[in-house]
């Protein structure tokens, strides 16, 4: 029998024992403890931004297809990633948006811990970014000359960044400062080395993409399976 | 349920802010008093996890609050100093968003959300953006949201500021009919608003606790040592200097002074029953008077 069998069980036989012994079965049972769950928390950040990141992500896509159609190729792949880290920083307050309003003392005394908060905004950030380079860049290629390598290393930069990221979280401490900080050097060095991994060929960006994605997967795992969570807190 | 704090240190710089403080707290209403530099903050900031204790533990039934994590925070309700917010989000938004950082299920925080904004009295307001929201409409808000996950342990910095006193004595209320079975820790200025409704009271000058009992029993300490004594504005003046004065109410041509004096009565001092605000200002006042 399940936890739920179990009780219902005990509570049809109330009548039988003594009144209290039923309760002091139930009270004695463990709790089951509720693992945190990632993606009620991802919906909650995406819903929490206000409008205006939603327009910054429109206008990234309008600059990323403005740069897949006017330049050539290696420039255009060097400008999208130099452009993730410029569309991150715009984006990248949402990291910082605890301090905003004076919010970083009132989340950090909640249920999901603060490092499982960041984890969320950092994959929104991510998701939104890799959207707006793909929704440019994807149907650009039809009237651009980048091909499946240039897309496939285009994303690179904003992976690598939040890789980046999630490590500092996970590894190093909470600061949302520090965090946004690691996200823009890791996305900016990433961008800067393109050239050098495109050249490389299409296998080396494909194993690249698929260890960043299954580290990625793993610090995500990681943060939000974690329980106990110290908090530094920066007075 | 029992909240044990054991050497308790905290330092910024050269500052010591929490100075080897031990305390028990039961549930109840316990007041936390001070003046400003006291180290209630940081204590409260000590208390919540939101800072590392250079020495010392908080313990919660004798399990260390710093390696409970998520189970602490679980069962905690905060109201910081000042109230944070995101001026773009509705009342109602709001409070949904820290009941799901909370864990609560969408229709529980819907039901929550709904009381708790007909109890702090703005669920006509839901709709409204917080930008908008007046200083006292956010305190009154913050509450809301400390109460959210129903915690056992609820810790409130300063939670009048901004109140109207018809709304103090509903916050009053609402506070005191949730300690029967919780810990309430209400670190406020405001002596009236402890007096009213702690069960205990903390108080704190330059980090060490200077008094820890009951309302009555501090009080109690101060009889004989509480006056009142009717003098010319001048004179009021002078006493204002070298006593701890605890009010000057004007009497026709004169002032009458209501004095806290430990080391005896001046001339023509009549002894009065203490209160709270008497044994603050003997606990935490001048260390230079009297």
């Amino acid at each position: 029998m399940n936890e739920k069998e179990v009780i219902a069980f005990l509570k049809e036989t109330k009548q039988t024992p003594s009144p209290d012994a039923v309760d002091r079965c139930i009270n004695s049972l463990p709790d089951i403890q509720k693992p945190n769950r990632l993606l009620p928390l991802v919906r909650l950040q995406l819903r929490s931004m206000p409008a205006s990141v939603y327009i910054w992500a429109l206008t990234a896509v309008a600059f990323q297809i403005f740069l897949a159609v006017s330049l050539s190729p290696m420039d255009a792949l060097m400008a999208t990633g130099i452009s993730s880290a410029i569309v991150a920083l715009l984006f990248g307050w949402h990291l910082m948006l605890s301090r905003a309003g004076s919010m970083i003392e009132i989340e950090k005394c909640c249920k999901y811990s603060y490092g499982q908060i960041m984890l969320a905004r950092i994959l929104c950030l991510s998701s939104l970014t890799l959207a707006a380079l793909l929704a440019a860049v994807i149907p650009s290629a039809g009237f651009s000359h980048m091909g499946i390598t240039f897309m496939l290393a285009a994303t690179l930069p904003t992976l690598i960044g939040a890789l980046m990221a999630l490590l500092w979280a996970n590894h190093i401490g909470n600061s949302d400062f520090a965090q946004l900080t690691m996200y823009l050097v890791a996305t900016l060095i990433t961008s800067l080395m393109l050239e050098w991994i495109v050249e490389a060929g299409i296998l080396l960006i494909c194993a690249i993409q698929l260890i960043t994605l299954t580290a990625l997967v793993l610090q995500t795992k990681n943060l939000t399976n974690r329980r106990i969570d110290y908090e530094a807190y920066h007075y | 349920m029992k909240l044990t704090i054991t050497d308790l240190t905290k330092k910024f710089g050269h500052k010591t802010a929490v100075n080897h403080v031990d305390l028990e707290l039961t549930p109840g209403i316990i007041g936390l008093l001070g003046p400003n530099g006291a180290g209630k903050t940081t204590m409260i900031r000590l208390l919540c996890d939101l800072i590392q204790p250079d020495s010392g533990a908080v313990l919660l039934d004798g399990e260390n609050i710093r390696f409970m994590g998520e189970d602490y925070r679980d069962i905690l309700g905060y109201l910081p100093q000042k109230v944070g917010y995101y001026p773009w989000f509705t009342a109602e938004k709001y409070l949904m968003y820290i009941a799901a950082l909370k864990g609560l299920s969408t229709e529980e925080a819907a039901a929550k959300t709904k009381d708790l904004l007909e109890q702090v009295g703005l669920y006509s307001e839901r709709k409204k953006r917080l930008g908008a929201f007046s200083g006292g409409m956010l305190q009154r808000v913050g509450i809301a949201q400390a109460l959210l996950n129903d915690p056992k342990i609820l810790i409130l910095d300063e939670p009048t500021a901004g109140l109207d006193p018809q709304e103090r004595i509903r916050f009053r209320t609402m506070i005191a009919g949730l300690a029967r079975d919780r810990l309430v820790i209400l670190s406020t200025h405001i002596v009236t608003d402890v007096e009213h409704i702690a069960t205990q009271v903390v108080m704190l000058r330059s980090g060490k606790v200077v008094a820890h009992d009951t309302i009555g029993h501090i009080r109690n300490t101060l009889t004989g040592k509480v006056c009142t004594l009717t003098v010319s504005a001048e004179e009021a003046e002078q006493y204002r200097q070298t006593h701890l004065v605890a009010n000057m109410q004007p009497v026709g041509e004169k002032i009458m002074l209501r004095l806290v004096c430990p080391n005896g009565f001046p001339d023509g001092a009549v002894p009065v029953e203490p209160d709270l605000e008497d044994a603050y200002l003997a606990y935490c006042g001048r260390e230079d008077v009297c």
